[in-house]
């Protein structure tokens, strides 16, 4: 060895990355086969005939029926049509909404900023939230210690509508702080994220807090109180990345918080984004672009929990040694 | 100038109405080496950790007198026991695979004392770091400091957790059980380890359980029980000619050579301690109860028991003895048929019993009852101890009630312990529930898998004794696993030594012990800390 | 392929959030062939056995929950006026003594309606709950007990399933069966299913391998009597905390499944399309969206504090 890091070697190969990695992202793949293959599912399940159940609310003429049936290859048997959606798929040719007349990959991209942007600043809001929370009450046995619990267990209870139902009472109308509805600049971000990013600081300040709590009486903290180190490097050093862990394996689940909370969130706060394309299609049976939706949540579930996986190797050298 | 001048210590935890330490003096002068030995729940670790301020939250410490280097400690602050640990007394803890963060390498654990206290340069550390790691014995130095502690073995984990205690030079370290989940000869290399330190100057304050171990090295002894200090002097005399009768209690407990077929559970009288003789057993040297032929175990492709042969006669105690990954616990699975050899064959009372199918085992199951080191994991855990003892029983449930007490009787258990649940019970209570469910269906062979290991000293002179009033009164031959050479010596009438899945060496206790003829069974017995007592 | 999958990770993770998160307390791959390493006697302090009193969170918890039951079981009990009642004279009237909680934008007494709304969300809470308990432990058993080609595609199932955001999945079910009370039922317990089946996986692989069954097959127990005596009952063990921290996130679904207007229609007096009814009035009437906000935080809220409870004492934490 050349160089010498007491920190950590660098190589993935030489770490054992490898191997986890290609396994995580064919687990990966097997996902998204399985999402396809329940949206298709549902479509059939839907009752009455494809085409109209297509169709839906759109307009329904003859030549519009049968360039359904071309396209879905409904004139030909369903392993076949399953085939030729799949490959569809592949090519990143999601289908055609036939009530919003257009393809539903359009309307997906043209609807995804808002959301993300949503999403993003309500995971801010909630891991500061949680950690501000966790590391300034962990370990203290006091009231605030207490408080702090009763204002988490409350956060994760609500459910984001109701949140943000709330926030607008207060912070709208009577305090007239922020706006109270539409996608106009930060200030209207501000309640709608706090809204859907209050149940995840619930969630996560609690996890944080137990793992600080348990790292902190385990012996190896003893032994790094023994060598004269202060509590807050204790806590920054050593605590924090064991509270990490259990953290992190939530990661996926906060995803699913976040995509499906935005919907009502958006609806609540009348924002555009994809909850409201979600929620028009699914009232209005629109199955082209709920199935594309489901295939979006999928896709996204999958990069995360990738990218999970990969820090759980980052954090815990113990686990990577390939099995 | 003493290091530590402690008077009348005493912690109390209040909330969980708990006084762990009353009324402890205890002094260190520089170099020297004071050991506090006792039970568990003695007090000991809490006397230790209070002296570096570690108490822990929820802990009064009031003293009469309490000065570290001349300074009155009751005055500290949080930062002036900052500035103490790690520079002026190190800690080490049992166990480095979970006294040291998992986390982190190795290195940067002993870079973290140099950095809290300065001791050098930033740029230094590195180089210090490896330093240290060569000074306490870890060969490649550069490549252990980059590891993580689950890489090491339990020795070099040791040694690096006493790197980083020693890492900012402190006059005085502070060793609680530092070698008791070691095997043997690991822990002679890190006791040697640690006196070296002690030559070099350093003071050292030992905690331990095990006399033994503590008698090697200490100047002075405090013998501790429940949060008082009972004995206290020099290490020759505390042993040799101890004055208290707790102390006596716990040197007669010790199970070695010389208390072969005498109680361990002596009870001290008048300041003397006769060694009360075990009821006579008798082996009938006919037609072996088990016997294991060329038995050959492997868990994937990794054998873990290779060629294994031993025989047992009623009413003998065979002795299996061997470091961690010896395959000797593969041996008492292979011997309770729980495992498939793939090789060898066992014999249960001269018929086959290893190959069998479960369905042909089963009713002779009665015959080989087991008892394990955790007798926890063996409870189902929504059992009372009173449904655990009487499953085993047939006929209906409630005609089984008068047995069960019977049961309890006699591995000393009040009868009203049936309706407890056993995580209400002491680790020697547990034990004694599980020795009782074992003995229900009236086995003739008991295979005990580390029986007593968990137990503190006197408790297991208590469970030994037990065990070898049952052997004499039913004749039940016993498979006695153990790690304990001097456990093993005490009860055994034959023992095999095992290593890496093979028999090193077998044939009757005296001989293999006091004349062993291989190389390994020498080093095990040359790591083994003697006791000179007298008793 | 997820990380509550079956690394080890997962095993550390062994407290979930109040809410019901998909839980991974997954068997450990055990490492044979190794002797157990010599235990330690434990140098722990005497210890008298601590009392854990009762706390007063825990009681205004299960009061607060008696209270919700008797409401659903028999609202007439809490609230003589007729919910559906309209009174079109007081309507948005505030708190007053004649309505405690004030009236709604027809009129409508909105105690009487949160009190007859209770049914609504526990009920439809409970069936999801029990239909995804009974499923989850059938699929998660047989996963657990069977061989790995049967395992393997029943877990990654399991895993898909739990990886779905829920209010999608639950929303995908609902576009295919349209609303209603029945519907939304089925769909929040599909999306608990997983929850319960892996968490049953988990501990099946837990008891099978634990030391006392191993000791019962030494006691010559045949393999039925085995299974019915020590593996069924402990492997049952931690469904009263999943199911019942599971009802706090199903009545968080139900109340945002019927909000979007796909759970049971108006004019029934579900907590969630009370509020979805009431947002339009949120600046005239706080009112008649504050109650119903707070019952269903405060059902949500004691049923989680009562499940860490039962969690607690579950793992032995508690005498």
């Amino acid at each position: 060895m050349s160089t010498l890091t007491l920190t950590r070697r660098r190589g993935l190969a030489a770490a054992g990355w490898i191997g986890p990695v290609v396994r995580r992202l064919g687990a990966g793949l097997v996902v998204l086969w399985v999402a396809a293959t329940a949206a298709y599912v549902a479509l059939l399940l839907v009752p009455g005939d494809t085409v109209d159940v297509l169709i839906a609310d759109g307009v329904d003429t003859p030549q519009r029926r049968a360039q359904i049936i071309t396209e879905w290859g409904l004139d030909r048997p369903i392993p076949h049509q399953y085939g030729d959606y799949l490959l569809r798929l592949l090519h990143g040719d999601l289908g055609r909404s036939y009530v919003l007349q257009r393809d539903v990959a359009e309307i997906l991209s043209s609807q995804i900023w808002p959301t993300v942007r949503l999403a993003l600043t309500a995971a801010a809001f909630g891991v500061v939230i949680a950690l501000v929370l966790a590391l300034t009450t962990a370990g203290r046995r006091s009231w605030t210690t207490g408080l702090a619990g009763f204002s988490e267990l409350t956060a994760a209870s609500i459910p984001p509508f109701l949140a943000g139902l709330l926030l607008l009472a207060v912070f709208s109308f009577t305090l007239g702080w922020f706006p109270v509805s539409g996608d106009r600049g930060f200030a209207s971000l501000v309640l709608p994220a706090l809204a859907l990013g209050l149940q995840i600081a619930g969630a996560l300040g609690q996890v944080l807090r137990e793992g600080l709590e348990r790292a902190l009486e385990e012996p190896f903290a003893v032994t790094a109180r023994s060598r004269g180190i202060t509590e807050w490097r204790l806590v920054a050093r050593h605590a924090l990345r064991h509270a990490l862990l259990p953290a992190v394996t939530l990661t996926g689940w906060f995803v699913g918080v976040l995509l499906g909370g935005a919907i009502v969130v958006e609806a609540v706060f009348g924002r555009p984004g994809l909850g409201q394309i979600t929620l028009g299609a699914v009232t209005g049976k629109d199955m082209p672009v709920v199935m594309a939706v489901i295939m979006f949540a999928a896709a996204i579930y999958v990069t995360v929990s990738t990218l999970v996986d990969l820090a759980y190797l980052a954090i815990d050298p113990r686990l990577r040694r390939s099995r | 100038m003493s290091l530590i001048e402690v008077e009348d210590l005493r912690v109390t935890f209040p909330k969980a109405g708990v006084e762990a330490v009353r009324g402890v003096s205890l002094s260190i002068a520089e170099g020297e080496c004071v050991a506090i030995v006792g039970e568990s729940g003695s007090g000991k670790s809490v006397t230790a950790r209070t002296l570096v301020g570690l108490t822990g939250q929820g802990a009064t410490v009031t003293a009469s007198r309490f000065d570290v280097r001349g300074r009155d400690a009751r005055r500290f602050g949080p930062r002036d026991w900052r500035r103490l640990r790690g520079r002026f007394a190190g800690l080490v803890l049992q166990d480095a695979l979970v006294s040291l963060d998992p986390l982190r390498t190795v290195g940067a654990e002993i870079a973290e004392v140099l950095a809290a206290h300065d001791v050098v340069p930033r740029a230094g550390r590195t180089e210090k770091v490896l330093e240290l790691l060569d000074a306490v014995g870890v060969p490649e130095p550069e490549l252990r400091a980059a590891q993580y502690p689950h890489q090491l073995s339990g020795g070099l984990r040791q040694r690096a957790l006493i790197a980083s205690a020693i890492a900012a030079d402190p006059p005085l370290l502070i060793a609680d059980e530092p070698t008791t989940a070691l095997d043997v000869t690991v822990q002679a290399q890190i006791l040697r380890l640690l006196a070296a330190r002690r030559a070099e100057g350093t003071a050292l304050l030992m905690i331990s359980h095990d006399l033994a171990v503590v008698s090697s090295i200490a100047d002075r002894v405090l013998v501790m029980k429940d949060g008082v200090v009972v004995e206290e002097g020099p290490t020759n005399r505390v042993l040799s000619a101890p004055e208290r009768d707790y102390t006596r209690l716990l040197l007669a407990a010790v199970p070695s050579a010389a208390s072969r077929g005498t109680r361990l559970s002596a009870i001290a009288t008048g300041g003397v301690s006769l060694r009360a003789p075990l009821p006579e057993r008798r082996i009938d040297h006919g037609s072996p109860v088990v016997e294991a032929r060329g038995l050959t175990a492997e868990y994937g492709r990794r054998r873990v028991v290779d060629d294994v042969s031993f025989e047992v006669h009623p009413g003998e105690t065979v002795g299996i003895v061997g470091e961690s990954g010896s395959g000797k616990t593969t041996v008492a699975r292979l011997v309770m048929g729980l495992m498939k050899p793939v090789a060898g064959q066992v014999w249960l009372d001269g018929s086959p019993w290893s190959g069998l199918p479960e369905r042909e085992r089963r009713p002779r199951r009665s015959v080989i009852q087991v008892i394990s080191q955790n007798p926890l994991d063996s409870f189902d855990p929504r059992y009372t101890v009173g449904r655990l003892v009487a499953e085993p029983l047939g006929g209906p449930w409630k005609s089984r009630a008068a047995r069960v007490a019977e049961l309890l009787e006699r591995v000393g258990l009040p009868a009203d312990l049936a309706g407890r649940h056993p995580r209400g019970l002491s680790g020697g209570q547990r034990q004694r529930v599980a020795i009782a469910r074992a003995l229900a269906p009236r086995p003739r062979v008991l295979v005990c898998d580390e029986p007593v290991s968990a137990l503190d000293v006197s408790v297991q002179a208590q469970v030994l004794d037990l065990l070898g009033e049952i052997q004499a009164a039913d004749g039940t031959a016993l498979i006695f696993i153990s790690h304990d050479l001097g456990v093993v010596h005490h009860i055994s009438d034959r023992v095999v030594v095992m290593r890496e899945g093979r028999v090193v060496e077998d044939g009757h206790v005296d001989e293999v012990f006091f004349l062993p003829k291989h190389e390994y069974t020498k080093e095990l017995l040359g790591a083994v800390p003697k006791l000179a007592t007298t008793l | 392929m997820t990380v509550s999958d079956r690394e080890p990770a997962s095993e550390r993770s062994d407290r979930e959030p109040a809410v019901a998160v998909p839980p991974a307390r997954l068997a450990a791959d055990d490492e044979p062939g190794l002797d157990p390493v010599p235990a330690v006697p434990p140098a722990a302090p005497r210890t008298v056995p601590r009392r854990y009193g009762v706390r007063p969170g825990q009681v205004v918890a299960l009061l607060f929950l008696a209270v919700i039951a008797v409401a659903a079981l028999a609202p007439g009990l809490l609230s003589g006026a007729d919910p559906l009642a309209a009174d079109p004279l007081h309507a948005l009237a505030p708190p007053s003594a004649q309505h405690w909680f004030g009236t709604d934008h027809l009129g409508r007494d909105v105690l009487s309606r949160v009190v007859h709304g209770a049914g609504y969300s526990l009920g439809i809470g409970a069936a999801a709950i029990l239909f995804a308990a009974v499923l989850g432990t059938v699929l998660g058993a047989l996963a657990g007990l069977s061989p790995r080609y049967v395992d393997e595609p029943l877990s990654r199932l399991f895993d898909v399933l739990a990886s779905f955001p829920e209010l999608l999945l639950a929303m995908l079910v609902i576009s295919v069966t349209g609303p209603g009370a029945g519907n939304v039922i089925l769909a929040i317990g599909l999306v608990q299913l997983p929850n319960y089946a892996r968490v049953i996986r988990g501990q099946t692989f837990v008891v099978r391998r634990s030391g006392y069954v191993e000791q019962a097959v030494t006691l010559g127990l045949r393999r039925p009597t085995l299974v019915v005596r020590h593996v069924l009952p402990n492997i049952l063990g931690p469904l009263p905390v999943l199911a019942t921290i599971g009802m706090g996130t199903a009545i968080i679904a139900t109340s945002g499944l019927s909000f979007l207007g796909m759970g049971p229609q108006p004019p029934d007096p579900e907590w969630g399309s009370m509020l979805a009814e009431a947002r339009n009035y949120l600046r005239v009437a706080w009112w008649s969206v504050l109650f119903p906000g707070l019952f269903v935080t405060l059902t949500v809220v004691s049923l989680t504090a009562v499940g860490r409870r039962l969690q607690r004492r579950f793992e032995g934490r508690l005498p």
